[in-house]
């Protein structure tokens, strides 16, 4: 309990940090683009979960978010059926963003797990996943939008019998986003305290010797692979919520990247530092513009590989070791006080 | 046209494609099968091999030349990768994938920063076209096939060659052994990468004057070739050719009768369907 | 009979690891195996728990025959190992290690939905094994900065920890100076009676000391079977320690 109200109380003061400085440097809409930021932080959550808990390293995590993005995007407009759905399209939406996510994860990870695919194998095979879907879905464009994408998406609107539930400016969204990130937050560390957590933990540190002291550790991968996928899923709802726009790319290898570098720069094995490395890279990318844009890219790909030689873990790590640093200090200065 | 033309014709494209990526794959399950190291910046090397050649056919080489040049920069590239990097991550696997993947962003990028994301065109260096049963087929074409299985008929031959052969299969099977009976295994190690880089550089200037030459051309051949080198086998060259005879004719056959996407999805689900039946690869002697 | 092996054999390329391998064991029994490297010791407890694939006969369980048996299924039958080489989870502390021993067999479902009985049972079985093999004092510390020795012990206790029908020790002595070795000793001899234990080991009295029963294996093949007096004055038995036309009996 004490655990997941720490990192729900740490992304608190993220989530209002950001919201200040975001407000401050470009007003309204910095407040629209911090909101994507969360949104995106979100995801990263998702692929923290997988890596830095369960040691699964994918390329592809965006196949989920994009799905998410679709499922709201055709809940919501006319691209795949007739018409909107009738009845609450964005709520459907977002259950649906959850819940094929889920299908597939449990689908692709059923095969890929009980058929021992592990390891490096694993995130290859995830790879040509990512690049297949990403190729799908720029032909298949009556169901995926094609080249352009789906365009029109409305922004979060839900009945809810006695009034409409919905977002109208750039502030409601914000805690919109804030809020939702902070319960998975919560949900998920309480669950990575649980002896579940535990065997996580166990499958990313020897799995071999976590099946021959008797554990399926088949199902624990695949149930981490699945709420990994409907995180994702969910993440991508409201990113096209939000951005009223939905493209092909979202499911792709650039931005399942994209997220493996977030998590690397905030430090994998920690939900707060998965939203932290989203946030300072998108709004890193953010502040620059244009031909800087590809400079970014290129620095992100050299920091990656800095990040790798030398072991590290992360923004996160990095103020974990000041402050065992800064509190050893303050030990030695107590002793000495003491002493004198 | 008759069908058994039309079928001919096919063979033949599949057969170049086979050719090409025979050649990728030789390069990536080297240095797989002998260090541990899925290099996912290999097609990248690809692409550098074949804007080696635009940057020299406008430094004025001719087309060639330049054929001779790629292989040799690209060489020199992978040697120096894995001094400066690879050497330091054999021992931790999962890095290096992640190592290889920025660096083949750093790669792309960098390519698009100098040269634009728009495509490169690349001349090549026989034009016209030979009758083959009554079709045209275009002489460069069938130059690719042709050297690209001569190439990879005279690696295989190289890796079992005495001396160079024996030393590196050596290698291959047991690093630790080998080095124990003085095989100088980290000079090995260099030479293997500078190989795998030449092969995937000489690659790209291949197919530079047949397909699209930009920052990005690379990964489709990255993900076919390890498709090829988990399906054939590893740590057995031939093992790893022959798997890109199935990955490479089996995408030729199903794009023929459908679209490339169908394919490539048809074509991982056989992969994976291989590594779950036989994990050791086809053509594996384990 | 808990444990029946017949014609038990692994084959790779052309070298026969283990071939025409019997062995029966009786509930409670402690028995040794002893043998020169590479005389396929290792390699059984590899195909009784899994990890190998045998070529030929098979091995029976409880009255179960094993084959097509995964290595958590096996485990959850009730089969557990300490190996060779020691294995734990390097990264947690060992009171997690043990934990996970704990947990081992039981359903993944129930490790999520009845998360708080789950906990507390662990933590309780955890420390009675730690009392056991006297790791109490280091409970905290990340199993993988232990001492070698308490390494060995730590993972005999995650073998323990989910009370075990059978429990395989891969050479527990291994690496461990006099005083350990003896510590070891008093561990296994007090799990005699309680569980079937069989042990590999290449330390002569430590087999005297806890096996009731000895199988030696050279070569891939069964030697002789005995009492350790037997098996000591058996002229074949020496030979293959010591090879041919040595006279020295000590082993």
């Amino acid at each position: 309990m004490k655990r997941s109200l720490l990192s729900a109380g740490q992304v608190a003061v993220l989530v209002v940090g950001v919201a200040i400085v975001a407000f401050v440097a470009r007003g309204e809409s910095g407040i629209q683009q911090a909101t994507l930021w969360l949104v995106l932080g979100l995801f990263a959550v998702s692929v923290s979960l997988l890596w830095g808990y369960a040691g699964l390293l994918s390329f592809g995590q965006a196949a989920f978010f994009g799905l998410g993005a679709f499922c709201y995007a055709w809940a919501t407009t006319d691209t795949l059926l007739a018409e909107p759905l009738a009845w609450n399209p964005a709520l459907i939406g977002c259950l649906l963003s959850i819940l094929l996510p889920v299908l597939v994860a449990l689908a692709i990870g059923y095969f890929l797990f009980y058929g021992k695919v592990v390891g490096a194998y694993f995130t290859i095979v995830t790879l040509a996943l990512s690049f297949l879907l990403g190729s799908l879905g720029q032909g298949w464009t009556k169901v995926f939008g094609g080249f352009t994408g789906i365009a029109g998406v409305p922004t979060l609107s839900i009945d809810i019998g006695v009034g409409t539930f919905a977002l109208r400016g750039a502030w409601s969204s914000y805690v919109f986003a804030a809020v939702v990130l902070l319960l998975v937050v919560a949900l998920l560390s309480r669950m990575l305290a649980t002896p579940f957590g535990l065997a996580v933990d166990g499958v990313r540190d020897n799995e071999p010797r976590l099946q021959y002291l008797g554990m399926s550790v088949v199902k624990v991968k695949l149930a981490t692979f699945v709420t990994s996928a409907g995180i994702a899923g969910l993440a991508g709802a409201l990113f096209a919520a939000e951005s009223n726009y939905v493209a092909s790319d979202m499911m792709g290898p650039v931005l399942s990247t994209e997220a493996v570098i977030w998590v690397a720069v905030g430090g994998r094995r920690s939900l707060i530092g998965a939203v932290l490395g989203a946030v300072l890279v998108r709004a890193g990318g953010y502040v620059l513009s244009g031909i800087a844009i590809d400079y970014w890219m290129l620095f992100l790909g050299g920091l990656l590989l800095a990040l790798v030689l030398l072991g590290s873990t992360g923004v996160v790590g990095i103020l974990q070791w000041l402050l065992a640093k800064v509190s050893a200090r303050k030990d030695r200065g107590r002793e000495a006080a003491g002493a004198a | 046209m008759g069908t058994a033309q039309l079928i001919l014709m096919q063979v033949l494209n599949t057969g170049v494609i086979i050719g090409v990526l025979m050649l990728v794959t030789l390069g990536l399950g080297v240095i797989y099968g002998m260090m541990d190291v899925l290099n996912l910046a290999h097609g990248e090397l690809l692409m550098l091999g074949a804007y080696s050649v635009v940057v020299a056919s406008t430094m004025g080489l001719g087309p060639w030349e330049a054929m001779i040049v790629a292989p040799i920069v690209v060489g020199a590239i992978g040697y120096g990768l894995e001094r400066g990097l690879i050497s330091r991550l054999y021992r931790r696997p999962l890095d290096a994938l992640l190592a290889t993947w920025a660096l083949s962003l750093i790669f792309t990028q960098g390519i698009r920063l100098i040269f634009g994301p728009a495509p490169q065109s690349v001349t090549a260096p026989i034009q016209g076209a030979v009758d083959i049963v009554g079709l045209p087929f275009p002489k460069y074409r069938l130059f690719v096939l042709v050297i690209s299985v001569v190439l990879t008929l005279l690696v295989l031959a190289l890796f079992r060659y005495p001396t160079f052969g024996v030393k590196t299969r050596a290698v291959f099977q047991n690093a630790d052994m080998a080095r124990c009976l003085g095989v100088r295994a980290p000079r090995m190690y260099s030479g293997v990468f500078a190989i795998g880089g030449a092969l995937a550089g000489f690659a790209g200037a291949l197919i530079a004057p047949l397909v699209t030459v930009e920052p990005t051309m690379g990964a489709v051949y990255l993900v076919r070739s390890f498709l090829s080198v988990i399906v054939g086998g590893v740590g057995n060259l031939a093992g790893v050719a022959g798997g890109s005879v199935v990955i490479g004719g089996a995408e030729g056959v199903i794009a023929y009768f459908s679209s490339g996407v169908f394919a490539q999805v048809i074509v991982l689900a056989i992969a994976i369907v291989i590594v779950r039946v036989r994990p050791q690869g086809i053509f594996s002697k384990r | 009979m808990l444990l029946e092996v017949r014609d038990l054999g692994v084959r790779w390329g052309g070298i026969w690891g283990l071939h025409d391998f019997d062995l029966e064991i009786e509930s409670g029994e402690i028995h040794g195996f002893i043998g020169p490297n590479g005389s396929g010791k290792s390699t059984l407890f590899n195909l009784i728990i899994g990890r190998y694939k045998p070529t030929t006969g098979h091995v029976k369980f409880d009255g179960r025959d094993l084959a097509g048996l995964d290595p958590d299924q096996r485990a959850r039958l009730g089969i557990a190992v300490k190996f060779q080489i020691t294995n734990v989870f390097p990264g947690l502390t060992v009171l997690e290690n043990l934990s996970l021993g704990v947990m081992g067999p039981r359903p993944v479902s129930r490790l999520v939905l009845k998360a708080r009985d789950q906990a507390k049972t662990n933590v309780e079985n955890a420390k009675q094994i730690l009392e056991l093999v006297g790791l109490q004092d280091k409970r905290h510390e990340i199993a993988g900065t232990l001492a070698h020795g308490e390494k060995g012990w730590l993972e005999i206790g995650m073998a323990l920890a989910a009370n075990p029908k059978l429990l395989l020790l891969d050479e527990p002595a291994a690496g461990m100076g006099k005083d350990e070795t003896m510590r070891t000793v008093e561990l296994v001899q007090r799990l005699a009676g309680k569980r079937t234990i069989l042990v590999i080991e290449h330390d002569m009295e430590f087999v005297r000391a806890v096996a009731e029963r000895i199988t030696v294996l050279f070569k891939g093949g069964l030697l002789t079977e005995g009492s350790y007096d037997e098996i000591k004055a058996d002229e074949r038995v020496v030979e293959a320690y010591l090879g041919r036309g040595r006279h020295d009996a000590t082993a």
